[in-house]
């Protein structure tokens, strides 16, 4: 297994560039357009959040930036590499090196421990170190650390989102993807998350995506994209970000 | 470094649901029990062979032939035997034996030994436990218990055998040579040789097998003994103690390579379940698949974690497996004890064990590899939405997805097809019963795609018009995640399997009853020399309940000693026909027999005395034999060249026999043995046995009935452990019937929650899921019911050369049968189904 990790150091001047990207889906009776020629890039540190109604196409824009689906057209560069044409593993290495993920609802394994979680990019893309002492280190930031030996069904629905945060972290992703990751918690639990997440992408120097429908999350943001029927309508950039303070 | 979380995950979710995973196993581990059962025991039984190699032969070396050796062929042998060590001769015939008490005589198996020499290796059981020179004079007999106690005799009492009379000096319990007996399990009856020749039934064209037995000095060289043995008696069958006796030996092989290939079936049927419940589970596990390749996993990281359950489940089955095996193993002398009387201790033997698991695990995995390679294409995307529309493929794809789907088929076949070989030791076998499975499982499933189209058309076009509970079950049949295909074809296999048993077996039964010589009669005579025939005839012809003609056919045996001048052992044909020249037999004919039909040729004048001969059309394709040739034959040291002047084809089955016809004129003189047949009521038979036994005993009268119980009684245990391997077919076909009902369990659950919650009764739902098994089970049947009559045509009129009429009764049993069974596992599977509460679900989801 390859242990080749980009260094830190060797940011590229531009973290993900967006050209032309279209997105149509034939299912044989209906050709539905969902998302229509976007173009845009994203520098390196940038906290960017997509915004729209529920079918303008933002979770299928977060889907093709961390290549879990290809496009129909155009073309899209991340952190120097153009995933654009990639085949099935070679886009599952770049999402394991590149990008680290969470998602609104949690997606652990059933079957791994808290830890485990934590653990499986790390391996998945044969990544060398101690990486037992990071995922301990992770849990400890997450206010998990007593918790690593627990199944996701043991963990209630903020504290599991906690583990997907750490897990998201652990190989030290330049770009880091949110869903809604708020989306299926309390307010309590959401803030804690959302304060965590803040954090951890500012100690970890991340460029982070976040999808969400919340204006009030999208507010932390240095730049907000607004999507309506698989167009960009606005992107503006933020000139005071919110505080760590936050309520959601 | 991955392999170690791929391990882990592996077990863990094999561990959180075992029942899902039970079937799976079990569907293994039947297969792979028959196999190494049946594998353990030939093994078994070919070490027992060759462990008592020598008390089988009860020699070091036999030479054994049923064509009667010459004077000079045996003076030839004696010197040979001689010359290598100890040397005797044993005479086996079948003959006829009657006592005073009993007024029926019995057939019985006459034995000829020495017994200052035999036997060579071994012992005999007798009681009284003297010395065979004690009791064996040339006015004595051994006898078989059953004999005594059917002639109602005892020892010390006399029974009469080809017309003298012989006292009983005790009873024959046990021969150590008795497998390597040429009459088969026939009442014997032990005489020395003087005595052999005193009772007169060894004459001329008698049917005798003689052995020749050999102990070896020691250093003589077996192989060129062999030879030299060979020179001098050209078709008798050698066996050394190295290959046991290779005529059993060969057998045993031969039913271990059918048994296996049906063992074979029943580990497809299984591993067939493995792949379907591995479908099932990946269908489950999409979300944990998504998620993975969400976070960086390549699909065979991936792959390895189910690979890794797929050989764990077939490695469990396989060991289950072995222990079902040995189960197997200890049930078949059981089975079988009443065709051998010498039966190997089974012991369990790791080798076959080892290979039956691997050929488990082998063929498990060969059948997952579809659902394995299926990951590749379970989309990342998944993770965000599990209803994101699928975006149609294009033809490119479509065309790459047929190709690699072609490549897995046909991967899976050739490894099969491997599997075939060796446990065969036969290409061609391989190859006939790869493409007879591949052709079966394509018809079972063109008819599981045509039984899907037709009920959704069904439902479609019916509307409401279709009771709900038929519509509902019609449905649940293309429900997404029900396998309706694998089970239809893991069950019609099964089904396949059991009934062509079944209807093979009857039909070679009825074949012989109807089709055999009992059209021209029931009873055979046997042995008849020229001087008894017409008294033979008279006497049977005269008897009451005799009806029709009695038919005696002659015959004299030739030696052929060129075609067209030139020699035998310069004719194009292999050896062993060669070897089968030697001794034709010439049947005399002197019109035109009833059942023949002339091909080329005209038919010889009845009164014409030159001789001609009538070949029939094979011999052309056997021996080379044509219209025109001339064939001179050797026949009692006189030279008899035949013109062929006519070719036939038997129109209907004759009472014996006969290839080579010759003109009856032209056999005047020569030594001719008969056969006769009659039409007697069979209350009447042992009246002629008696009356035929007192004027001509060394005539053997058969009775057909006898030989037909004989017969049913070896169909019967042949068909009985076919029965009992082919029923794994079956039990595995229903054990994935119920994985495949258990792994739509949860699909299962929440729609009875919410036809429950929508107001459906228990009695309601029952009937729309019992509606579904029943029509599964059915079609399963028919199919398997309409493809055994098919194979069973097939195999009827190729092979067993008889005629074979479509049973519709046995589909229509199947069927119905099918469709109970199917019920019975489906209801095991999803019993507690029906008693999950509606509230507890839907608050689940």
């Amino acid at each position: 297994m390859s242990t080749d990790h980009p260094p830190l150091a060797a940011v590229p001047a531009v973290a993900i560039d967006v050209r032309g990207v279209v997105k149509t889906i034939d299912n044989g009776t209906n050709s539905v357009n969902i998302l229509r020629g976007l173009t845009f890039s994203v520098p390196p540190g940038q906290f960017l959040a997509i915004m729209g109604a529920s079918g303008s196409g933002k979770s299928t824009l977060l889907g093709l930036l961390a290549g879990l689906d290809t496009v129909t057209a155009g073309s899209i560069v991340l952190d120097g590499t153009d995933i654009t044409n990639l085949n099935e593993d070679k886009l599952a290495r770049v999402r394991g090196r590149k990008i680290g993920f969470v998602f609104q609802s949690y997606q652990l394994v059933s079957t791994l421990t808290a830890k485990e979680n934590i653990l499986l990019p790390a391996e998945l893309s044969g990544m060398a170190g101690d990486l037992e002492s990071r995922a301990d280190m992770l849990l400890d930031r997450v206010g998990l650390s007593n918790r690593g030996h627990h199944y996701p069904i043991q963990l209630s629905g903020g504290e599991q989102q906690r583990v997907a945060l750490a897990r998201a972290f652990v190989t030290k992703p330049p770009i880091l993807m949110a869903d809604e990751p708020t989306g299926n918690l309390d307010s309590v639990n959401g803030t804690h998350v959302l304060e965590l997440l803040l954090q951890l992408n500012r100690e970890e120097r991340t460029t982070m995506i976040l999808v969400t429908h919340d204006a009030m999350l999208a507010a932390y943001a240095d730049r907000i994209i607004k999507l309506r029927d698989g167009a960009i309508v606005s992107d503006e950039l933020v000139a005071q970000p919110q505080g760590t303070q936050v309520e959601v | 470094m991955f392999l170690g979380t791929s391990a882990k995950i592996a077990w863990r979710e094999l561990r959180s649901a075992p029942s899902k995973f039970l079937f799976v196993v079990l569907a293994v581990a039947v297969g792979v029990g028959a196999l190494s059962g049946v594998k353990g025991f030939g093994l078994a039984f070919k070490s027992m062979l060759l462990r008592n190699a020598k008390q089988l032969i009860a020699a070091d070396l036999q030479a054994q032939t049923w064509a009667g050796p010459t004077d000079e062929q045996v003076r030839k042998v004696t010197e040979i035997g001689k010359r290598a060590g100890t040397f005797t001769q044993v005479t086996e015939t079948v003959s006829m034996a009657g006592s005073a008490n009993s007024r029926v005589p019995q057939m019985v198996s006459v034995k000829a030994i020495d017994p200052t020499v035999y036997p060579l290796y071994g012992q005999l059981s007798v009681t009284p436990q003297k010395s065979l020179c004690e009791l064996l004079k040339p006015d004595t007999a051994l006898v078989n218990p059953e004999l005594m106690l059917r002639l109602r005799v005892k020892p010390g009492d006399a029974i009469r055998l080809g017309g003298h009379t012989y006292t009983i000096a005790g009873s024959l319990d046990t021969e150590p040579d008795r497998l390597a007996s040429g009459f088969g399990p026939g009442m014997r009856v032990l005489v020395s040789r003087e005595g052999l020749a005193r009772s007169g039934l060894i004459q001329f064209g008698s049917r005798a097998a003689q052995r020749f037995l050999f102990r070896l000095n020691p250093g003589v060289n077996v192989d060129r003994l062999t030879s030299e043995i060979k020179a001098s008696l050209p078709r008798s069958f050698i066996s050394d103690y190295r290959d046991g006796d290779p005529a059993v030996g060969k057998g045993i092989d031969n039913a271990t390579i059918f048994l296996s290939l049906v063992s074979l079936v029943a580990l497809i049927v299984g591993s067939l379940g493995v792949a379907m419940a591995m479908y099932s589970h990946l269908q489950q596990k999409m979300d944990t698949i998504a998620i993975m390749k969400a976070v960086g996993a390549r699909s065979k990281q991936i792959m390895q974690i189910y690979l890794l359950q797929t050989l764990w489940l077939g490695i469990a089955g396989g060991i289950i497996g072995v222990a079902i095996g040995a189960i197997v193993q200890k049930s078949f002398p059981v089975l079988i004890q009443r065709v051998f009387a010498m039966l190997p201790e089974v012991t369990f033997d790791w080798s076959f064990s080892l290979q039956g698991m691997c050929l488990g695990v082998l063929a498990t995995l060969l059948f997952t590899v579809p659902p394995l390679l299926s990951i590749r294409g379970i989309r990342p995307s998944l993770v965000f939405r599990r209803d994101m529309p699928e975006a149609k493929k294009r033809w490119r794809e479509r065309l790459s997805e047929a190709g690699s789907s072609v490549i897995v088929a046909a991967l899976i076949l050739a490894g099969f097809g491997l599997i075939t070989v060796w446990l065969s030791d036969s290409w061609k076998m391989g190859a006939y019963f790869i493409a007879g499975l591949a052709a079966s499982l394509l018809i079972l499933s063109l008819a599981a795609r045509g039984l899907l189209r037709s009920m959704r058309a069904i439902v479609r076009l019916s509307g409401t018009r279709l009771p709900s509970v038929f519509r509902h079950g019609f449905a649940n049949l293309y429900r997404p995640g029900n396998q309706a295909g694998s089970v239809l074809a893991a069950l019609g296999i099964g089904v396949m399997f059991t009934l062509t048993t079944y209807l093979l077996q009857r039909t070679i039964l009825r074949e012989v009853q109807t089709e055999g010589p009992g059209r021209s009669g029931n009873v055979f005579l046997l042995d008849v020399q020229a001087s008894q025939r017409d008294g033979l005839f008279a006497l049977v012809q005269s008897e009451p309940g005799v009806s029709g003609k009695v038919s005696l056919i002659g015959y004299v045996i030739g030696r052929l000693f060129d075609k067209n001048g030139t020699p035998v052992a310069q004719l194009p044909i292999t050896q062993e026909r060669k070897d089968n020249l030697q001794t034709s037999r010439l049947t005399m004919a002197a019109g035109r027999p009833e059942e023949v039909e002339i091909v080329k040729g005209k038919w010889w004048d009845p009164n014409d005395p030159r001789p001609a001969m009538a070949i029939a059309e094979e011999q052309e394709r056997f021996y080379g034999f044509r219209y025109h040739d001339r064939l001179r034959y050797q026949i009692a040291g006189k030279m008899v060249e035949f013109p062929v002047v006519a070719v036939f084809r038997r129109s209907a089955r004759t009472p014996v026999r006969y290839d080579l016809l010759v003109s009856s004129a032209s056999m005047k003189g020569m030594p001719a043995v008969y056969v006769g047949s009659a039409r007697v009521d069979p209350k009447s038979v042992p009246v002629i046995e008696e009356a035929v036994f007192e004027k001509f005993p060394t005539v053997t009268v058969m009775n057909l009935a006898e030989i037909l119980r004989r017969v049913q009684e070896a169909v019967d245990q042949v068909a009985l452990v076919i029965r009992f391997l082919a029923a794994f077919a079956i039990l595995a076909g229903i054990i994935i019937l119920s994985a495949s009902v258990a792994g739509s369990r949860y699909r299962r659950i929440r729609e009875v929650a919410v036809l429950k919650t929508l107001g459906a009764t228990k009695g309601r739902i029952t009937s729309i899921f019992s509606i579904e098994f029943s029509i599964l089970g059915a079609v399963a049947g028919f199919i398997g019911g309409l493809l055994a009559n098919i194979f069973s045509k097939i195999i009827t009129e190729r092979f067993v050369e008889a005629s074979f009429d479509f049973d519709w009764i046995s589909i229509l049993a199947v069927t119905v049968l099918t469709a109970l069974l199917a019920n019975l596992a489906g209801w095991l599977a999803s019993a507690r189904i029906l008693d999950q509460r509606p509230l507890e679900v839907l608050r689940g989801e």
